[in-house]
């Protein structure tokens, strides 16, 4: 008999558990515990039991109904409030409440990407002032004074004689005045140049600088480098042209372009051998060390990469923008 | 000779651009980028020299009449030339040329400058422009009977003296101003501008035609100061060929006696021509070590004569290569591994991938990723980052609130623009202006942050700004508006990601831009604040909502930072019991002065005091708040017995008591 009443017991708790509604759930306490019910029936059943073992079995139909209208009772109220049970069903299709992330910015994002495919090259991430002085950003790269190489850089000047730097190419001098070689370097930053701003011209944007020195590097590891990062970034069916060029702080010089199936040939990036005048300027002897250095510019990589057809559009950090990065 | 399209990429691949080929008249015409480096591609003959190295096709010269020997000219009509300073000009030439007849020049010709992009101005002044775009050398012709007194003198103009520019506006020159003048009156601004009073018209009958070498950087600071850009001063500040000033002079008076009439009475010239030719040496083993290949000795001679270059073997693996002055820009071993490098083709160099060494000290330089690490937990957390402009109009930082006659801020000198006068002291303007931007397109629940750098009184620094404006999520269950302790929190969650453990809130007052501010202090620095953007403020930048902004130096944390190490600390191993106290005191005390004193009061067993609740208004007296703290107690070295929790919880409660009149409720 006990084992019965067990039985009953362990029935009745899964029926209760999963009454979805009260109707189910009183239908249920009518089968068990009604007066017609299985309890009852189960319960009658005591005379039968011999004398020596009816104590125990009175114990049990105690201790078994007491278990069962409280459960019942607890199950009723519980779906009677509709709320703090465990088995209460939800409607799954309503949208999660976890906070939503944020983004990167698209810029911060390429940068990300060009950083971690050069920091797989071995390349070291640095950074440079934005307040720049006339020596690092023309005089130490081989732009004198009152030459027309300037009018590439056009420069914002400072109330304290100061300049904002045209191009991150004044890392170099800066790493290599602090460090000696061997030197491999990616430096990512702003740049400013008095432009007037259209949708492929901002008078601010970003370029990501990159400077390797060391005892034998020649153009083949330039074109190496260059090549695969291209590839990285561009996927393996890029292609890339290299075309001479000119850069005041790098002799051999370089463009090189990028070939998309649909907008053709992509200026993308300038390069070269470090000019031996800007090694000797930060007392690094061309003799015993050659280098290369290059640079790209991050907007224009972006613009690429996720389509932005303005680059203004980087700089109003319009939500709807922002949140598609 | 190649088709156009054939010639823009023989061109483009070699160094020397071409932007475009268009097609006007029946006529290809390049449009070609010329670095500042190549001035002897900025005429058609250089661009033919050129294409000759490039490909072998011979260049046919123009054929130009010889000198005629200075005797046959007549001495009474001598005009005379004086050049003041033979540096800024070491070589100048002049042709009289009489009764030539003004009128238009042939078609083909006016055809030809029309394409370079000059308009045709009459049979005298197309021959000048005619040859500055064949040859590349700019020339002047003046109307040689407005020349007073017979004479041209080259010289310095005179402090505030003036000059009435062919463009018609009078000047007001400089002593550093290089100038050409008569007797009297500055005639043209040298190399740059002629002038007004000697203008050839329909009735000059005499010219003289000047052709000379000006200084590059004389022609340069004239054309910038006055802001004159022509044809003429483009080439000079780049550089001519000096060579080439007497060849080019007597090509123009060919064509102008031949469209004009008329003949050559005089020719005279000052200074010299002789250009200091040196060797410079080339090592085979330099090219190699440059370029990645090796080249014969034979082939770079090859090369280097194919582009007009003297050279020849020295030594074994040298070669000795004289410069030329059509060709300034080569002037050391590095510009010659250029050229041939240009000639061999950048396809031949091989593509390497060689383990170059790593920076050893530089590795350990982190910013860079830590600021990465930085914007990538921010945005994990719910912010979107922003990049704005760091050049900020006088008007969006008074209407931020700064006071720019302190001068703290730093203006740019050379402005183009009203929007771009002042470099970002910090990132407030900007985080205004892209929220205002933003809730004015309808979009609220916003969460944004920048790094970037700023600068005033002369201290660059790089810098965190996180705002949040209107709800802090929009979703069916939570929808409440961002509070001052949601910032503090994302504030205290980016400090956790530097590594930065013991920093410290202080309360401050009378800051003009926000309403409930507090500095956050690391060490003995004070490094950032947060607050409620000041209404005044918000009005100002017509955002209709609360903003709470919060701003620190990351330059600040990295230079009072001592690398976090981690110490692990044992996990107890009794366990910790849970009390809660809740208390009435004054509103204005603070709670971090009631946790400190707790935690003073239950040393060095309190380790821990959580608020848990805050309670004001029914029930609780005007002007007291109610706050419920959860205090867990930890024994290192044993667990507690009920009473000494009980008398731990007490002399809690009697701080409380004593030092801020707490009742408990």
């Amino acid at each position: 008999m006990i084992e019965a009443l067990k039985n009953l017991e362990r029935d009745a708790q899964n029926e209760i558990a999963q009454a979805a509604d009260p109707k189910l759930l009183q239908e249920a306490k009518v089968k068990y515990l009604g007066r017609k019910g299985l309890f009852t029936s189960v319960s009658s059943k005591i005379s039968e039991v011999p004398d020596d073992q009816k104590r125990q079995a009175g114990q049990e139909i105690n201790r078994v109904k007491t278990v069962l209208e409280g459960l019942f009772s607890s199950r009723e109220k519980a779906l009677l409030s509709g709320s703090g049970a465990s088995n209460q069903r939800l409607d799954t299709t309503m949208p999660g409440t976890f906070g939503l992330p944020g983004s990167l910015h698209p810029l911060s994002q390429v940068i990300f990407d060009i950083s971690e495919i050069f920091e797989g090259l071995g390349f070291s991430v640095v950074d440079g002032p934005e307040v720049e002085t006339e020596y690092y950003n023309f005089e130490a790269l081989n732009i004198p004074l009152n030459h027309p190489a300037r009018d590439s850089f056009d420069t914002f000047y400072l109330d304290n004689g100061k300049l904002l730097r045209s191009q991150t190419s004044t890392v170099q001098i800066r790493v290599m005045e602090k460090s000696r070689p061997p030197l491999k370097i990616i430096a990512p930053g702003k740049v400013y140049r008095p432009d007037a701003t259209d949708a492929t011209h901002s008078f601010m944007f970003h370029q990501i600088e990159g400077l390797v020195v060391d005892t034998a590097v020649s153009f083949a590891d330039l074109k190496g480098v260059l090549f695969e990062f291209t590839k990285k970034f561009f996927g393996p069916e890029a292609k890339i042209r290299f075309r001479p060029h000119f850069f005041p702080f790098t002799e051999p010089s370089a463009e090189i372009d990028v070939y998309s199936p649909t907008r053709g040939w992509l200026e993308i990036l300038g390069a070269g051998m470090v000019h031996p005048n800007v090694l000797r300027c930060v007392k690094i002897d061309p003799e015993k060390y050659t280098g290369f250095a290059f640079g790209m510019g991050v907007e224009r990589m972006a613009m690429i990469q996720y389509g932005v057809e303005d680059i203004r559009q980087f700089f109003e950090n319009d939500i709807r923008f922002l949140r598609q990065f | 000779m190649p088709p156009p399209e054939k010639l823009a990429e023989l061109f483009t691949l070699s160094g020397t651009a071409v932007d475009r080929v268009e097609t006007k008249d029946g006529q290809a015409v390049l449009d070609i980028e010329v670095t500042t480096n190549r001035p002897d591609c900025l005429s058609v003959l250089g661009l033919a020299r050129e294409l000759s190295s490039l490909t072998g096709v011979k260049v046919r010269l123009p054929k130009i009449s010889p000198e005629k020997n200075p005797k046959i000219f007549k001495k009474t009509v001598a005009f005379k030339v004086e050049v003041r300073d033979k540096k800024a000009c070491p070589f100048y030439t002049a042709r009289l040329l009489k009764n030539v007849s003004f009128k238009p020049a042939p078609v083909w010709a006016q055809q030809w400058i029309g394409l370079a992009g000059v308009r045709p101005l009459g049979n005298v002044v197309d021959a000048t422009n005619f040859v500055l775009f064949e040859m590349g050398q700019p020339l002047h012709a003046f109307d040689a009977d407005q020349v007073w007194g017979g004479q041209l003198i080259v010289r310095w103009a005179k402090k505030e003296e003036k000059f009435l520019g062919i463009d018609g506006v009078e000047y007001t020159l400089d002593e550093k101003t290089f100038v050409i003048a008569d007797v009297e009156r500055v005639l043209a601004i040298a190399g740059v501008l002629g002038g007004k009073l000697t203008e050839i018209t329909p009735g000059t009958k005499n010219v003289l035609l000047e052709s000379a070498y000006f200084d590059p950087q004389a022609v340069r600071a004239s054309a910038k100061r006055y802001k004159i850009f022509t044809e003429s001063g483009f080439r000079f500040e780049r550089g001519v060929d000096i060579q080439q000033v007497r060849l080019a002079s007597a090509r123009a008076k060919d064509l102008i006696l031949e469209w004009a009439g008329g003949e050559e009475a005089q020719a005279l010239s000052v200074g010299s021509v002789k250009v200091k030719k040196t060797n410079i040496f080339l090592r085979l083993s330099r090219i190699e070590r440059l370029l990645g290949i090796k080249i014969s000795a034979s082939k770079a001679i090859a090369i280097l004569k194919n582009l007009g270059f003297r050279c020849k073997r020295s030594g074994k693996n040298k070669i000795a290569v004289s410069t030329r002055n059509a060709r300034r820009d080569v002037a050391q071993e590095a510009d010659l591994v250029e050229e041939i490098l240009r000639l061999v083709g950048f396809e031949k160099i091989p593509s390497k991938i060689s383990a170059t060494n790593r920076s050893p000290e530089l590795l350990l330089d982190s910013k860079a990723s830590q600021i990465l690490g930085l914007k990538k937990f921010s945005a994990a957390i719910g912010f979107n980052e922003i990049v704005t402009y760091s050049l900020l109009s006088k008007k969006s930082l008074q209407d931020s609130g700064y006071d720019l006659s302190l001068g703290s801020v730093h203006r740019i000198v050379n402005t183009p623009s009203a929007g771009q006068e002042y470099f970002r002291p910090d990132l407030f303007s900007g985080m205004l202006g892209a929220l205002s931007f933003n809730l004015h397109r309808k979009a609220s629940s916003l969460k944004f942050f920048e790094i970037g750098n700023c600068c005033s009184l002369g201290t660059e620094e790089t810098m965190l700004a996180m705002s949040l404006c209107g709800p802090l999520e929009e979703n069916w269950l939570k929808k409440n508006d961002a509070t001052f302790y949601d910032l503090k929190g994302a504030a205290e969650n980016m400090m956790r990601c530097l590594g930065v453990t013991s920093i410290g809130w202080r309360p401050s007052e009378g800051n003009a831009l926000f309403q409930d501010h507090s500095e956050l202090w690391f060490g003995q620095k004070r490094i950032g604040g947060l607050g409620r953007v000041a209404s005044e403020v918000l009005r100002r930048w017509d955002i209709p909502k609360d903003v709470f902004y919060f701003q620190c130096s990351l330059d600040a944390i990295r230079r009072q930072k001592t690398d976090k190490k981690i110490h692990l600390r044992p996990i107890p191993k009794f366990p910790f019991v849970r009390r809660d106290i809740a208390i009435v005191v004054d509103e204005k005390i603070q709670v971090s002065s009631l946790e400190e004193s707790m935690k003073k009061a239950a040393s060095p067993y309190l380790s821990e005091v959580r608020l848990f609740d805050q309670f004001a208004g029914k029930n609780i007296p005007q002007g007291k708040r109610s706050l419920a703290f959860s205090l867990a107690y930890q024994n290192e070295n044993g667990t507690f017995t009920d009473e000494e929790i009980r008398k731990l919880q007490d002399r809690v409660g009697e701080a409380l008591k004593e030092n801020y009149k707490a009742e408990f409720r």
